[in-house]
């Protein structure tokens, strides 16, 4: 069965964030998701947002409901900024080439169950992340 | 195409008319085979009622999520009432039968349109049917995993001692999707009776590994967020030498050999004295 | 801008944040905070954040940063009723707010601070007191 989708969320600003894990947080409340589950995700897509603001200026948040076999929530984060030279360290704790904690990426990947990170430098970074139900 | 959608509408308003005469014979055919499998007529009556009501109404309009919401719905219903798969299954062949023999009579001299009438109905009622069985497995894991978190929910008994002091004695072996409940179970029960204390018993469990242990420092610090300090409880000459084994830190964690002891040092905190008259 | 009200009682500020905060509005709150600290001269901050279902790594840093700040002011943080689920969260996310008072409710928030800040010989005082009447 397809996945279904929501509208994605443009991310242009930081009130796009919120928007995002209003959704996100909406989608795992009607699948029936623990409480800490919800707070899990939105946190997760929170985060990855943020890094689409901060590394590439804007991007895009898709949200897909998973309703095969296997229940769950599939985040899509895609921009076309600069890309990430070096997956390894970026992927490990407390590595900012902003002032931030760092702890985006690695945090939304203990929060989620599955995590995947495809970039290139000069062509922007697709993260996609899902929590099975 | 036109034509088939009259056609379509002309079975609809067929069939409806038909109504008493096809509930009748179809009552009729499944007491006759013994198929009511311990229901009462009216109870019969009635599920066979929404089962047309439904099977009309997406003939009538070829949209069937009504009819795999009610394949869902009743599913449910009957294992919880005991009834099998079987029941409902026989319920709508013994429907078709019916439905097979009305449409034939009204157009069996008529073959081409009698083919096309088939077709029409036989669709509807094989993608009906073909919800059943996916709905029953859904529901059976559904109620499985209900049960499965009830006894989950049984194993991690937080319970009050006092007012502002909750103790968790932890029994049996802790694999890492209970030490995640305890934990969820632990921190929402912390909130709910605003308990400043809690005494974390682990005398019962047998053994430990680096990921229960993480489970448990993470309980602790989680509790500490939330404004309630944790004290372990009970750590076995075995877990002592195992955690040092493992090189797990416990330098954050306060730990007191007994349960009573725990609970002293809780009063302690809380100001509050056990005194003997 | 007036997205959260501070009430000041005694020395402490109370800081209650009831709405999801987007970027700008949490450097502004971070900053009307920190100006009220000055201006009041307060000793104590109680922040209290039940209504918040996400505590992202950047809220968590400005209330981390809030607290380092407010201390060198001399004036000590309480974060007082985070949900268990923003708890748990926040320990994946890899933030422990180590230094950082957390209690379970505001009240408890207001009696941590008392102690905190509260003055040491009548503190002593009273203490005494409870254990007279208690014995």
């Amino acid at each position: 069965m397809k996945p279904e989708s929501i509208p994605s969320v443009e991310i242009v600003s930081s009130e796009g964030i919120v928007v995002a894990r209003q959704k996100v947080r909406e989608l795992a409340v009607n699948m029936g998701f623990s409480a800490v589950d919800q707070t899990r995700i939105a946190t997760a897509v929170s985060e990855l947002a943020r890094n689409i603001l901060v590394f590439a200026g804007k991007g895009k948040v898709a949200i897909f409901a998973l309703q095969g076999d296997r229940k769950g929530i599939q985040i899509v984060c895609e921009d076309d900024g600069p890309g990430i030279a070096d997956i390894e360290l970026a992927m490990a704790d407390g590595y900012s080439t902003v002032k931030s904690l760092g702890l985006g990426l690695p945090g939304a990947r203990r929060l989620m169950d599955e995590f995947q990170l495809e970039s290139e430098p000069g062509n922007g970074t697709r993260v996609t992340v899902t929590k099975w139900l | 195409m036109a034509k088939t959608t009259n056609l379509r509408s002309e079975l609809a308003s067929y069939f409806k008319k038909k109504r008493g005469a096809i509930r009748k014979r179809w009552i009729e055919t499944m007491q006759a085979r013994d198929l009511l499998m311990g229901m009462n007529v009216e109870e019969v009556e009635q599920e066979g009622e929404t089962i047309f009501n439904t099977y009309i109404k997406c003939l009538e309009t070829g949209d069937f999520t009504e009819a795999e919401s009610y394949a869902r719905n009743y599913s449910e219903r009957a294992i919880q009432s005991g009834i099998g798969s079987q029941q409902i299954i026989m319920d709508m062949l013994v429907l078709e039968g019916v439905l097979n023999r009305l449409t034939f009579d009204e157009y069996g001299k008529n073959p081409e349109k009698w083919h096309q009438a088939l077709e029409i109905w036989k669709e509807a009622s094989d993608t009906m049917f073909g919800y059943v069985p996916k709905a029953f497995v859904e529901a059976r894991e559904k109620i499985s995993k209900q049960q499965q978190d009830a006894l989950l929910e049984l194993s991690t008994p937080v319970v009050k001692v006092w007012d502002k002091v909750l103790s968790i004695p932890l029994i049996g072996v802790m694999d890492s999707e209970r030490t995640q409940l305890v934990m969820e179970t632990l921190l929402q029960k912390i909130v709910d009776t605003q308990s400043r204390m809690v005494i974390l018993d682990i005398s019962g469990i047998p053994g430990i590994d680096t990921l229960v242990a993480n489970h448990l420092i993470r309980t602790v610090t989680a509790a500490r967020l939330l404004g309630a300090e944790c004290i372990v409880t009970g750590v076995s000459s075995n877990i002592a030498q195992t955690l040092v084994h493992l090189g797990i830190d416990l330098s954050g964690i306060t730990t007191r050999p007994s349960m009573s002891d725990g609970l002293a040092m809780a009063f302690d905190v809380l100001n509050l004295k056990v005194v003997s008259e | 801008m007036a997205e959260v009200t501070m009430m000041k009682i005694g020395s402490v500020l109370i800081v209650p944040i009831q709405v999801e905060l987007h970027n700008h509005a949490a450097i502004h709150v971070q900053e009307d905070i920190i100006q009220n600290i000055e201006e009041t001269g307060v000793r104590g901050l109680l922040i209290e954040v039940s209504r918040l279902q996400v505590v992202d790594s950047f809220l968590g840093r400005l209330i981390g940063d809030i607290a380092s700040m407010a201390r060198v002011m001399g004036c000590q943080t309480v974060v007082a009723g985070l949900q268990p689920a923003v708890a748990i969260t926040l320990m994946e996310l890899g933030l422990h707010l180590e230094d950082i008072h957390t209690t379970l409710n505001t009240e408890m928030g207001l009696e941590l601070l008392g102690r905190l800040i509260g003055d040491k010989v009548s503190r002593f005082e009273t203490e005494n007191n409870s254990e007279e009447e208690g014995g």
